[in-house]
């Protein structure tokens, strides 16, 4: 594994150092040997050439027996130092001149290694003196051997240095030659290192060797491809960023708006939607507060609880959207007129309250209701027309009306229906009107037991026909026949159940007992056709015109028998639904009619397109009409346009000799009042019907 | 029969006895000794043997007669050995000069070819022409001892009252060379020496005095030599040029041969030695 961390190339450099030290020794004990046989053969061949050489000198002193020369030559010869020996015999072998050491020297100046390795041995030169073919003696020659072995050793030196020099710059090259030649692998390394630590834009430089051109291709392919992927994963990183800032920028965005929808939802939780005025619970709550607070100290709280006047029928005759507009008025009024401690709420519908800590006493609170009733009771000016606006008021205070928030403002509850029957604007709460307050509270569920337990009855009014004096109809008129309070008239307890949902099972109570009569007056003889009130509920509610089929149905009446009375606001609470309920109740044969006609902003030519047959003039215009020229200029005009558009007329409040011969005058073409008959029970009305004036001219003599 | 084999062996035996002992009675009598030949130093001692010996060796494988060169170190020395009459043969005409002539050699042959002829030259180049230019000029000779070389140009110098300085070379080549090497402003040589010196060395003399012809160096003989020693011996030499063997040697070496020489043909010789110079 340690292996594994040696460079190839230094692995390479030494495998070559090894094959170089290797050729090293080779060389050195080439050169160790050739130095030995250099050695040898310049003793033996330069030994041979000197002793010619001698020999060639000494001829002519040999020929001449000079032996005096050629011992002087040898003598002069032999102190040069080169010569172990120097010996000269003549033809017989006998010496003439012989010098050799005393003392042989043999390896000075040379290491004893190299002297002992070299073990050069004494190679003496012979050579003869000869001249014309005759010997005259030879010449022996001995080099000094001394100085051959530090001429070797010189000359081994030499080239041992060489040698030594060749190696290093064998290395030396090598190194460079395996630099140079894996300077492409140490830069694919370093190029594949950079890649891999993620700088996917290194690349390698082109080399001009083939196989590493091919390898620098596949790297650089490869790092562009790295590259791209990168940058393509990059881009999708930066896109998925932006998502993810964008997410976080929409969740908080989402995040504000839902936590400013809490805060609102929390607002509107406690605030009425309308007026932004606090709502029932917002108002508890205060009215706990001011409590609390107040029993820390001597004062007194008050809670005013004011109901509108007549706001339904504001409601009923401009439209909701008035109605609104009245209410933020109201509720704008009523927080200038209270001060800046002081909480105005919203109950719902026309009913606001308000609660005033820490007033002196009962007294300030009665200035105070005034106050406000004053401010709240200014005319509004609401599309051109100015609405007078009442109020009732009612008035608890803490600690003399209660103890607690909750009897503190079922009492101003109380309160306010009191001011609301005295028309009194305001009410100081008292024992007498704790009990009217309990009164209403029971209301709503004694009505639902009224219509299960029979205690409603219908009640008849006749309406005469004003060409023949004949009875033709008949209109059918609630009753609550209370068996603690005596008869309820329908004002008192409709609003209520148009507001509870009462009014469907009341209407469809009312139709069916309405039907079953005028059933029975058929089977009697009598031809009397009933009409009846329908809410504007009724009118908005989808399945109504199939309940009264069946209805018509089940008590086996004809459609024709009966018409139906609906009011201009009812029809234009939402035209479109009551249109289409009007289009079938017609289609199923059934006589519809605009009752209190004139009070309303309809006119003559959008009732021709809803179906409509009748027009009843409301007795507000009837009543006065022979005294009250407008009113009566209105009735004609009324009949005049409703006869233009095909439409019969039905004046209602006739109550004199003059109306009816007035109307008669104009081309009425029916009429109702007290003049006629007031509304009787059934058993009355037959009899009303076989007794009166108008009698004979009804039963059996209808034209229908 | 056996005694007629008998008989046989004996008469071999004895005719194998007389064989032998024939032999040894007519085998020369000089055959066991060697004798010494002196060469005059006209070459160095080892030139001088590389002719020498070859002709001495043809003479000892013609007549069984060794003969050994010997001569001294210098002219003077072989002058000396000469008068001391060391050598039993001698190449040499300086015997004739009274100063050692007193061994009594006789010649029993002499150099063939050409007869000596005396040179004074100088180099071609050399300015001096006429032999009375090398008035006062230094000439060189091999050695006073020389004969055609120093003899008789000098006798020529002088008759002409030329005075010279003369130099020394020792030997023909020294003196050829102290002029080629301006030691000498002219140099005494033996004419067939100047020419052959010419051939070898690519270099021109010009000739400013030739002698007259004088008889070659001959080759004498010691009395105390047997006469049938050197009878064999001057015949040998003579008849060197008419043997194949002779003739191929004598081309190997480059040499004319010899020729018969008698005592009376170097009286001109003795004269002229006679003459004090």
């Amino acid at each position: 594994m340690q292996g594994a961390s040696v460079s190839l190339h230094f692995r390479l450099f030494l495998v070559a150092v090894a094959v170089i030290l290797a050729h090293a020794g080779i060389r050195i004990s080439i050169i160790e040997q050739q130095a030995r046989d250099s050695a040898v053969s310049f003793q033996r061949e330069q030994g041979h050439l000197v002793a010619k050489a001698l020999a060639n000198s000494l001829t002519n002193a040999l020929i001449a027996n000079d032996f005096a020369t050629v011992r002087n030559t040898v003598d002069l010869l032999y102190t040069s130092d080169h010569f172990d020996q120097l010996l000269v015999k003549d033809e017989r072998g006998r010496a003439i001149a012989d010098r050799q050491l005393a003392e042989m020297k043999l390896g000075t100046d040379v290491p004893k290694w190299f002297a002992a390795n070299l073990a050069l041995p004494a190679i003496p030169g012979h050579h003869s003196i000869s001249a014309g073919g005759v010997g005259y003696g030879t010449v022996t020659v001995t080099l000094s051997r001394d100085q051959i072995m530090r001429r070797a050793w010189e000359s081994t030196t030499r080239e041992a240095g060489l040698a030594i020099l060749e190696l290093l710059t064998l290395v030396a090259l090598f190194w460079g030659l395996l630099r140079f030649g894996f300077r492409p692998l140490d830069q694919l390394s370093a190029t594949v290192r950079r890649i891999g630590s993620g700088e996917f834009g290194a690349r390698m430089r082109q080399n001009t060797v083939p196989e590493f051109r091919e390898l620098v291709g596949v790297v650089n392919d490869m790092a562009q491809k790295l590259q791209n992927s990168d940058e393509e994963r990059q881009a999708s990183e930066d896109r998925v960023r932006r998502l993810n800032e964008e997410l976080e920028a929409r969740v908080d965005v989402r995040t504000q708006e839902l936590a400013s929808a809490n805060e609102m939802l929390a607002h509107q939780a406690l605030h009425d939607g309308l007026t932004d005025l606090p709502n029932r619970s917002l108002l508890y709550d205060r009215v706990q507060q001011a409590l609390l607070a107040c029993k820390r100290d001597i004062h007194v709280v008050a809670l005013f609880i004011m109901d509108l006047d007549r706001f339904k029928e504001i409601n009923d005759t401009m439209g909701h959207h008035s109605g609104d507009l009245v209410l933020k008025t109201v509720a704008g009024r009523l927080l200038q007129a209270v001060r800046a401690t002081d909480t105005a709420a919203r109950l719902g519908g026309d009913e606001f309250a308000v609660v005033l800590p820490s007033l002196p006493d009962s007294e300030s609170a009665v200035q105070l209701a005034k106050t406000v009733l004053h401010a709240v009771q200014q005319p509004i000016l609401l599309g051109g027309r100015t609405i007078d606006v009442g109020a009732s008021l009612g008035i608890a205070l803490y600690p003399a009306h209660g103890e607690d928030a909750a009897t503190l403002i079922q009492r101003a509850d109380m309160a306010m229906y009191m001011a609301k029957r005295a028309h009194n604007g305001y009410w100081l709460y008292s024992g007498q009107s704790s009990t009217e307050g309990r009164d209403r509270l029971s209301l709503h569920s004694e009505l639902r037991r009224a219509i299960e337990t029979g205690q409603l009855e219908l009640y008849y009014q006749p309406k005469v026909d004003c060409g023949t004096n004949a009875v033709s109809d008949a209109e059918a008129l609630l009753r609550w026949n209370h068996p603690r309070h005596g008869l309820i008239m329908p004002d008192q307890f409709i609003p209520l159940a148009e507001s509870t949902g009462l009014i469907r099972p009341l209407t469809a109570w009312v139709v069916k007992r309405a039907l079953s009569q005028c059933r029975e007056w058929w089977d009697e003889g009598l031809e009397i056709h009933v009409a009846v009130n329908i809410s504007a509920v009724n009118l908005q509610d989808p399945e109504f015109p199939g309940e009264v089929e069946r209805f018509i149905d089940t008590c086996g009446a004809r459609p024709q028998w009966l018409e139906l009375e609906i009011t201009e606001t009812a029809v234009m609470l939402d035209p479109a639904v009551a249109i289409e309920a009007i289009k079938r109740l017609h289609d199923m044969g059934v006589t519809l009619a605009i009752d209190d006609f004139g009070t309303g902003y309809s006119s003559m030519a959008y009732l021709q397109k809803l179906l409509i047959a009748k027009i009843k003039i409301d007795r507000s215009f009837v009543l006065n009409m022979t005294t009250n020229k407008s009113d009566a200029v209105i009735v004609r005009s009324l009949i005049g346009l409703a006869h233009n558009l095909g439409l019969k007329v039905v004046a209602e409040g006739v109550e004199t000799q003059d109306t009816w011969d007035e109307l008669r005058s104009l081309g009425c073409d029916g009429a109702q009042g007290y003049f006629m008959s007031r509304p009787v029970p059934p058993g009355e009305f037959v009899r009303w019907l076989t007794s009166s004036s108008w009698a004979g001219r009804s039963a059996g003599g209808g034209s229908r | 029969m056996l005694i007629r084999l008998k008989r046989k062996m004996v008469a071999g035996i004895g005719l194998a006895l007389w064989l032998l002992l024939a032999t040894m009675i007519f085998a020369p009598a000089h055959a066991a000794n060697t004798y010494s030949f002196g060469v005059l130093n006209q070459q160095p001692p080892a030139a001088t043997a590389e002719l020498w010996n070859p002709i001495l060796r043809y003479v000892r494988e013609k007549t069984g007669i060794s003969l050994r060169l010997r001569m001294g170190p210098t002219v003077q020395d072989t002058d000396r050995m000469t008068a001391a009459g060391v050598f039993d043969f001698l190449y040499s005409n300086h015997n004739f000069d009274p100063r050692f002539g007193q061994a009594d050699y006789q010649p029993i042959a002499k150099w063939g070819g050409h007869p000596l002829v005396g040179q004074i030259v100088v180099l071609a180049d050399s300015p001096l022409k006429t032999l009375g230019d090398l008035q006062g000029k230094r000439v060189a000779f091999p050695s006073r001892d020389a004969f055609i070389a120093y003899r008789v140009t000098m006798y020529e110098l002088k008759a002409k009252g030329i005075s010279v300085i003369p130099v020394f070379g020792a030997t023909q080549a020294g003196t050829a060379v102290m002029l080629e090497m301006a030691g000498a402003d002219a140099a005494s040589l033996n004419k067939l020496f100047a020419d052959q010196f010419q051939a070898r060395n690519s270099i021109r003399f010009r000739v400013l005095y030739q002698s007259e012809d004088w008889p070659n160096i001959p080759v004498l003989a010691h009395h105390r030599v047997p006469a049938e020693v050197t009878n064999a011996v001057r015949q040998t030499l003579v008849q060197m040029a008419e043997d194949p063997e002779g003739k191929a040697l004598l081309r190997k070496l480059s040499i004319p041969g010899f020729l018969p020489a008698a005592n009376s043909d170097y009286d001109s010789t003795r004269r002229l030695y006679q003459e004090a110079l």
